[in-house]
């Protein structure tokens, strides 16, 4: 690939980082707020809600999203009554498509994230604070949120960097993010394997930055006493090297 | 056209039906992401191994590796190493004089995409395990005057594992969807054959549609095999 | 400790080792790669057999050269490493000519060409216009959807760069399905494929637009389809080529594109190769 095109092909790569970063940013906070339905419905007294928040994260958990964006996308376009209802205004842009269906994909994931950081939260802690005299909400923001937060944080960065990745896949309906620039690209100069890395290099930027920022909190969030090293190092001291 | 064919003669088995086909992809699906999988917990297991070790090089080696799988699209992972095998490989071969083609057929390199990239999911999620075990654990088994690597192996490693076990249940979903990318090497997977079949018959919704619930099926039936396991290893 | 890890290690390494089929291959044979999912020029019975019009013609062009052919499908973005690589001798399947393709790697002499035309709904208002000048005036700020990498795209660019927004699809499925579901303004592809849609049961409400977009006025969309190579497999190419002039000549390629597009798409043999 000589220089010219090289060139070319980064400027168009590095217009598109926005959307890419656009895509993830929306479908963020939009997965975490069902992902906080879901747990909600999944930890309530009615079997109903119960049931439908299990089929939810149980299904969107197991079905490729490529197959999920596909079916919201050019699946719901196929009936009428849809197209002329209030919603087709949304799901006729496929931005807004790819943010929907990414969305409830993560907000799955996330819903896993959450119960697993909700169980490791000590029972200890919380009848701490019940016998304490606080209020159940009290308790639940002030004792269980911040000890399951801190707990799922981990999980939570990974889901972070899954997304971040997974918006390549808004490319298959028009959406032209980073994946989909590369595409357009490399079957114009044919320099497949080139255009692949330099994307690569992109995605692996961003995403670095992603994990050490994400890590530092972790580690700011986690008090001193628990911090790593100490422990490791009775295990690992005195074995033969 | 093919578009018109009904529903009964485009799923029928046999010559003319796409059942058969999507059964050998869902094989080849099922064959690669175990596969993978199981060495990939193995390496991930001593990536694990490695981060948790004193030799300060050989953990900032695995973590950069770990960082770098996951920070690039799986994708490109499986891309580099087709091409960057063959390449190698030929490379080599040149090098004692042949000059032809050679090449580690799809089956083999999706067995290693899908290895590398659940080595390294894999090995967080040890790590993780190992950091939730309570100190006093290793005071009690140093208390009973097991050498450290008798005591890690015995005392430390099954609780590291059942621990470990919801997070590789997660790492396997993850493995089973790698391979849903393997098509651009020429592996015939399942989401090939459902792409295949969509295209050529017109009818992309119901294979889309089968192919959801393959996959939704196969992951359900493993989450319980998981669920199980955990049941079983949970004690006191 | 670390003795046993480097162990591990060496297992897997040599577990990986013996898991691969290195296999040599031999040179007589022509390997051909194709996509496998692109009708009519390229796609697959259920029983993995690869048909399409490209695939017959190429069957031909073997015929024609005496050789023994091998075919295998890959989905199109790993094929150009593989071609490169060389594990494919040369790939089919309707891939455009075009000079920015050309300086990395080349092309046989072209052997179809399909005439492209906008689409659109039939309650669009866009219908009847007599010339490119006036359809173009009406279609400035709609949205308008094409195939990736195909004449299609490469047209758009050149006439309506910044003018209407486009959509970039993977395959003509999609298209026309946001062509149906109203999510597209409009869309150009190659007339078969309009052909096949306005002629099915979904396809009722959408017609072809007039004019037809021909290879005299837009002289770039005038080289058509080719078979694409490495630059260093000259020997193959020329008898290819010759293959091909022969093939032109005998209206084989006419027969067969009739056969799968419903109307004529081949190309006059190129007197630079074939001679006058």
């Amino acid at each position: 690939m000589d220089f010219e095109t090289a060139l070319h092909v980064l400027i168009e790569l590095a217009g598109a980082i926005w959307v890419t970063l656009a895509l993830a940013a929306a479908t963020l906070p939009l997965g975490f707020v069902l992902a906080a339905i879901a747990t909600w419905a999944r930890a309530s007294r009615r079997r109903i809600l119960r049931m439908i928040a299990s089929a939810y994260v149980l299904s969107f958990r197991s079905t490729p999203l490529l197959v999920q964006i596909f079916v919201l996308y050019y699946g719901l376009s196929q009936f009428a009554w849809l197209r002329e209802s209030p919603a087709w205004i949304v799901l006729k842009e496929p931005f807004a498509c790819a943010v929907i269906a990414m969305s409830l994909c993560t907000g799955a994931y996330t819903a896993e994230v959450m119960r697993g950081g909700l169980a490791a939260v000590p029972k200890g802690a919380i009848e701490a604070a019940r016998a304490l005299g606080l209020s159940p909400l009290k308790v639940l923001f002030l004792v269980t949120v911040p000890i399951a937060a801190r707990r799922a944080l981990p999980a939570y960065s990974n889901e972070i960097v899954v997304t971040l990745k997974a918006t390549s896949l808004a490319s298959t309906i028009t959406v032209m993010e980073l994946t989909g620039v590369a595409k357009d690209l490399m079957s114009q100069t044919f320099a497949v394997i080139q255009v692949f890395c330099m994307v690569a290099a992109i995605y692996l930027a961003i995403n670095t930055i992603l994990i050490l920022a994400l890590r530092s909190l972790e580690l700011y969030l986690t008090p001193l006493h628990e911090r790593p090293r100490s422990r490791s190092e009775i295990a690992w001291k005195k074995a033969p090297a | 056209m093919a578009g018109d064919a009904s529903l009964l003669e485009i799923l029928a088995w046999g010559d003319q039906g796409w059942s058969r086909p999507l059964l050998v992809g869902l094989g080849v699906t099922v064959a690669c992401a175990s596969l993978g999988y199981i060495l990939g917990i193995a390496l991930g297991f001593g990536l694990a191994l490695a981060k948790l070790g004193r030799n300060r090089w050989i953990a900032a080696a695995a973590n950069v590796y770990t960082t770098v799988v996951r920070g690039v699209p799986p994708l490109l992972v499986i891309f580099l190493l087709f091409f960057g095998t063959n390449g190698a490989l030929m490379w080599i071969a040149r090098g004692f004089g042949y000059t032809g083609y050679i090449e580690v057929d799809a089956f083999t390199v999706g067995v290693m995409a899908v290895t590398l990239v659940s080595a390294s999911y894999s090995s967080e999620v040890f790590r993780g395990a190992y950091a939730t075990i309570p100190e006093g654990q290793f005071e009690a088994f140093a208390a009973l005057g097991l050498r450290p690597f008798t005591g890690l192996c015995l005392v430390i490693m099954p609780q590291m594992f059942r621990l470990a076990l919801p997070g590789l249940g997660n790492v396997w979903i993850m493995a089973i969807k790698e391979t849903t990318l393997l098509s651009v090497i020429s592996l015939a997977e399942l989401m090939r054959v459902v792409g295949l079949a969509g295209r050529t018959t017109g009818q992309p919704f119901v294979f889309y549609g089968a192919a959801a619930v393959i996959y939704l099926v196969l992951v359900a039936v493993s989450s319980r095999a998981f669920v199980a396991a955990e049941n079983r290893m949970r004690w006191g | 400790m670390r003795g046993r890890l480097v162990g591990l290690f060496v297992a897997l390494s040599l577990g990986a080792l013996l898991g691969m089929q290195a296999k040599a291959q031999e040179q007589a044979e022509v390997r051909i790669g194709t996509d496998g999912g692109y009708l009519p020029w390229s796609s697959m019975t259920p029983a993995g057999e690869l048909t399409g019009f490209d695939i017959e013609l190429a069957k031909l062009v073997c015929g024609q050269m005496e050789r023994k052919c091998r075919f295998t499908a890959q989905p199109w973005e790993g094929q150009i490493p593989a071609l490169e690589q060389g594990k494919y001798d040369i790939l089919v399947g309707g891939i455009s000519i075009t000079a920015e393709r050309q300086k990395r790697l080349s092309f046989t002499q072209s052997y179809g060409n399909l005439p492209i035309n906008f689409a659109a709904a039939k309650s669009s208002g866009l219908s009847g216009k007599s010339s490119w000048t006036e359809l173009k005036k009406a279609l400035i700020g709609k949205t308008i959807g094409v195939q990736s990498g195909t004449q299609s795209q490469r047209f758009m660019e050149n006439e309506l760069e910044g003018e209407v927004t486009v959509r970039l699809y993977d395959n003509q499925d999609s298209l026309n399905l946001d062509l149906l579901a109203g999510r597209l303004d409009a869309a150009l592809a190659g007339r078969s494929p309009w052909i096949a849609l306005t002629g099915s049961s979904q396809g009722q409400g959408i017609e072809i637009l007039s004019p037809n977009l021909d290879f005299e006025q837009f002289n770039y969309l005038g080289v058509g389809v080719g078979g694409l190579m490495r630059k260093d497999a000259d020997e193959l190419r020329k008898a290819w080529d010759v293959a091909l002039c022969a093939l032109k000549k005998e209206g084989e390629v006419k027969r067969i594109s009739e056969h799968w597009f419903g109307f004529d798409i081949s190309t006059k043999a190129d007197p630079k190769i074939c001679g006058a």
